[in-house]
C-alpha cells in the first residue's frame, strides 16, 4: 500500500509484463509485409497502417485496445466513485451508440481512402474539397486533440505507479519509471509502427478479460452481493457535500441529468469517429467487411468498460481510501487502490500491468496517427510537396517521437490539471471536424469555405464557453464540459462539444446557401463509386484505381502514395 | 442530430430487398432507447441485484450488437448463413 513502501511482488509482476511488452514491440516489425500493396511506394502504409492488412480478429483487438484506453479504466470508475452516474456511466451508452455509427459511416471512409491512398482524415478532406485551408484545419485540430489524449494515458500510468508505492518526494526519481516506460514505447513505435500496438493489443485484450472476470467472480461475493454494493453507493452519493450542501453525486440521474447524460453519450460517440487514431485503425483493416463485423463484435469491450465503471461503486462499498503520495485524497487512484487493498499482491500486479499496457496501446496508435498528420498534411502539403515516400516516412517516424515526448513533457513539467483541461478542450475541438469529414462522406453539398467558417465558429464558441465554466469548488476555469444550451431558454445543460458542433453545422449550412449562387464549386478528386469500393477477387481497390474510368486527374491521384507528385519512382 | 443524409446520392448499392432496409433502419433503435434518459432513469425494478438504470443499459449492449449483426447479414451479398 502506498505509504508503506513498494509492494515487491506487484512490482515484479509489473516489470515482468513490461519486459514482455518491450520484446513484443520490437519483434512485431516482422509483419506480413507487402501483402496487398507491393513496392516501396507504400512506405507510410507499411509503417503507419501496417499495409492495411488487419483481419477481423486483429482489428477487433486493435480497435478495442484503442477505443478503451487506460484513462477510461482509471477515470470512469473514479468519476463513478466521486460523483456517480452522469459523469461516469455515460461511457456505456456512448460506447454502444458509436458502433451503429461506425457500421454505417466507416466503410465509406475505408473505401474512398483505399481508392485514393488516403492515410489521414485530413487527406480525405483535401481530396474531397480540394481545399488546403480546410484540410489544414482538420489536421491541426486532430493534432491538438490527440496530444493531451496521449498525456492522459501517462496520467493513467502514474496512478498505477503511485498505488503500488512506486514514487518519491524527490521529483526526479518520482518521474523516472514513467519516463523509462515512455522511452521504450517511443523506441518500438519508431521501429515497428502500427504493428507494435497491434501485437501488444492481443496481450491487453487477454489481460483485460482475465482481470475483469476474476474481479467480478470474487468482489460481489466479498462485498455482500450487487444489491449491497448498489445500496452503499446510493447512500454515499446522496450524502451532502460539505462545500456545496447538495448531494455529492448522482446514483440515478434526475431531471437535471437527462440532457447532460444524453448529450455526453451522443457527442462522445460522434467525436470518437473523427479522432485521428480511430481513423488510423479503421483504415488499417483489410476490407469493408472487417469494419462491419467489428461493429458487431466490439460491444464486448463495452461490457468490460461497464463492469470497470462499477468498480467505482465497489470501491465505495469496500471503503477504499484513494490517497496520493502527497497525502491528499485523489479519486483517480481508486481502481489501482481497490486492487491493492482487496487482492493478493500478484493479482494486484497483473491488474496494474493491465492498466499500464492499456495505456501503451492507444498512446502508440495516437502518436502514429498524429505523426501521419504531420507528415502528410503539414510537411508534404506545405513544406515539401515533392516529398518522396521515403522522406514522408522519415518525417512521420520522427514526428511520432516528438509527439510522445511532447506528451511526456506535458505531464512532467506542467500541472496535471492542465492536461485534463486540455483533454476536455480536445474533445470539444475534435467534434468540430465532424461536419467536414462525416458529411463529406455523403455529400459535396457543403462549400469548403463555409465548412471552414463553421469550424472557426464552433472552435471559438467551444473554447470560450469552456473557459467561462468555473468550477464552484476550486474557482478555476475549464471547470467541466457541460454548459447551458443557448436558445432553449430553460437553463438546460448539455455537452458543450455537441452544442458547438450544432452551431458549426448551422453556420456551415447558412454560409453554403449564400456562397452557392456566387462561386463555382471546386473540383472533387473522388467519384461516387469510390465510396463503395471493396476488395474484388483478392485485389485491393488501391490497385484497381488506376484502371478506373475517371479523368486523368483522378487516376494520377489514385496511386497510393503518389497523390500529387511524380515521385513514385523511388 | 447532425447525421448527414443525402437523398440525391444513390447509397448502398449492395442493399437488397425489404429486410435489408428494415434491418438498416433498426440500427437507429439504440439512439432513442438510450438518449431518452427519462424513460429508464430510476432504480426500480431491480434485476439480479442491478437497478433498472444500470441493467437496462447493459442489456442494450447485447440488443445493439444483435441489431448490427442483423443488418450485417441482410446487407452482405452471398453471406446469409452467418459470420465467417
Amino acid at each position: 500500500m502506498n505509504r508503506d513502501g513498494v509492494d515487491g511482488t506487484a512490482l515484479t509482476v509489473l516489470v515482468f509484463f513490461f519486459l514482455v511488452v518491450t520484446v513484443m514491440g520490437f519483434v512485431s516489425v516482422q509483419g506480413r509485409r507487402g501483402r496487398h500493396i507491393a513496392g516501396d511506394a507504400s512506405a507510410l502504409d507499411q509503417w503507419g497502417l501496417a499495409d492495411r492488412g488487419f483481419g477481423t480478429a486483429s482489428s477487433w483487438l486493435l480497435l478495442g485496445g484503442n477505443i478503451y484506453t487506460a484513462y477510461t479504466f482509471i477515470a470512469i470508475p473514479a468519476a463513478m466513485y466521486a460523483s456517480g452516474a452522469v459523469s461516469g456511466f455515460f461511457a456505456v451508452p456512448y460506447t454502444i451508440l458509436v458502433y451503429p455509427l461506425i457500421f454505417m459511416v466507416m466503410p465509406r471512409l475505408w473505401s474512398v481512402a483505399h481508392r485514393r491512398g488516403y492515410v489521414t482524415p485530413a487527406d480525405f478532406v483535401r481530396g474531397r474539397y480540394q481545399s488546403r485551408g480546410l484540410a489544414l484545419a482538420v489536421a491541426l485540430t486532430g493534432l491538438l486533440a490527440t496530444l493531451p489524449y496521449i498525456a492522459l494515458q501517462l496520467v493513467g500510468i502514474q496512478a498505477v505507479f503511485e498505488a503500488i508505492g512506486l514514487g518519491s518526494t524527490n521529483v526526479l526519481i518520482n518521474d523516472l519509471p514513467l519516463a523509462a516506460a515512455f522511452t521504450v514505447l517511443a523506441a518500438f513505435t519508431y521501429v515497428s509502427g502500427l504493428r507494435a500496438p497491434a501485437l501488444i493489443a492481443v496481450l491487453k485484450g487477454v489481460l483485460l478479460l482475465f482481470v475483469v472476470t476474476v474481479a467480478f467472480v470474487i468482489l460481489p461475493e466479498r462485498l455482500g452481493g450487487f444489491e449491497a454494493v448498489f445500496a452503499s453507493a446510493r447512500e454515499k452519493l446522496a450524502t451532502p457535500d460539505p462545500h456545496t450542501g447538495r448531494s455529492a453525486g448522482v446514483f440515478v440521474p434526475g431531471t437535471a441529468g437527462f440532457w447532460p447524460y444524453a448529450t455526453l453519450a451522443l457527442g462522445s460517440a460522434m467525436a470518437l469517429m473523427v479522432y485521428p487514431h480511430t481513423v488510423t485503425t479503421v483504415l488499417a483493416t483489410r476490407s469493408r467487411d472487417v469494419i462491419r463485423r467489428n461493429a458487431i463484435l466490439l460491444p464486448a469491450f463495452t461490457l468490460v468498460l461497464g463492469l470497470f465503471a462499477l468498480l467505482g461503486f465497489f470501491a465505495i462499498a469496500a471503503g477504499t481510501r484513494p490517497v496520493g503520495m502527497d497525502g491528499k485524497p485523489n479519486p483517480q487512484l481508486v481502481v489501482p487502490q481497490l486492487f491493492v487493498d482487496l487482492f493478493p499482491s500478484w493479482f494486484a500486479g497483473v491488474a496494474m500491468a493491465t492498466i499500464v499496457i492499456s495505456a501503451l496501446v492507444p498512446a502508440a496508435i495516437m502518436s502514429i496517427a498524429a505523426a501521419n498528420l504531420v507528415s502528410r498534411n503539414i510537411y508534404r502539403e506545405f513544406v515539401n510537396p515533392d516529398a518522396t515516400p521515403r522522406q514522408e516516412l522519415r518525417v512521420s517516424k520522427t514526428a511520432s517521437f516528438f509527439v510522445k515526448f511532447g506528451a511526456l513533457a506535458f505531464v512532467l513539467f506542467l500541472d496535471r490539471k492542465f492536461a485534463l483541461d486540455f483533454q476536455l478542450l480536445g474533445g470539444i475541438w475534435i467534434l468540430q471536424t465532424f461536419p467536414a469529414i462525416v458529411a463529406g462522406l455523403y455529400t459535396r453539398w457543403f462549400h469548403p469555405a463555409a465548412l471552414l467558417i463553421g469550424w472557426t465558429v464552433g472552435m471559438a464558441y467551444g473554447t470560450l464557453t469552456a473557459y467561462s465554466i468555473v468550477n464552484p469548488g476550486t474557482g478555476k476555469h475549464f471547470g467541466g464540459s457541460l454548459a447551458e444550451i443557448p436558445f432553449l431558454g430553460d437553463g438546460r445543460l448539455g455537452y458543450l462539444a455537441l452544442t458547438a458542433c450544432v452551431l458549426n453545422t448551422a453556420v456551415s449550412v447558412a454560409v453554403t446557401l449564400v456562397l452557392r449562387g456566387r462561386s463555382r464549386p471546386a473540383r472533387d478528386e473522388t467519384s461516387p463509386d469510390d465510396y463503395h469500393a471493396d476488395i474484388q477477387n483478392g485485389q485491393p481497390p488501391a490497385l484497381l484505381a488506376d484502371d478506373s474510368p475517371h479523368t486523368s486527374e483522378s487516376s494520377q491521384a489514385g496511386s497510393p502514395a503518389g497523390r500529387r507528385g511524380p515521385d513514385s519512382t523511388e | 442530430m447532425t447525421a448527414p443524409q443525402s437523398p440525391a446520392e444513390p447509397d448502398r448499392p449492395r442493399t437488397r430487398g425489404r429486410w435489408a432496409g428494415l434491418s438498416l433502419a433498426a440500427l437507429w433503435l439504440p439512439f432513442p432507447a438510450l438518449l431518452w434518459v427519462e424513460s429508464y432513469a430510476r432504480p426500480e425494478p431491480w434485476l439480479f441485484g442491478f437497478p433498472l438504470f444500470y441493467w437496462y443499459q447493459f442489456a442494450w449492449v447485447f440488443v445493439s450488437s444483435a441489431l448490427t449483426w442483423c443488418a450485417y447479414l441482410h446487407t452482405t451479398p452471398g453471406r446469409g448463413a452467418g459470420l465467417r
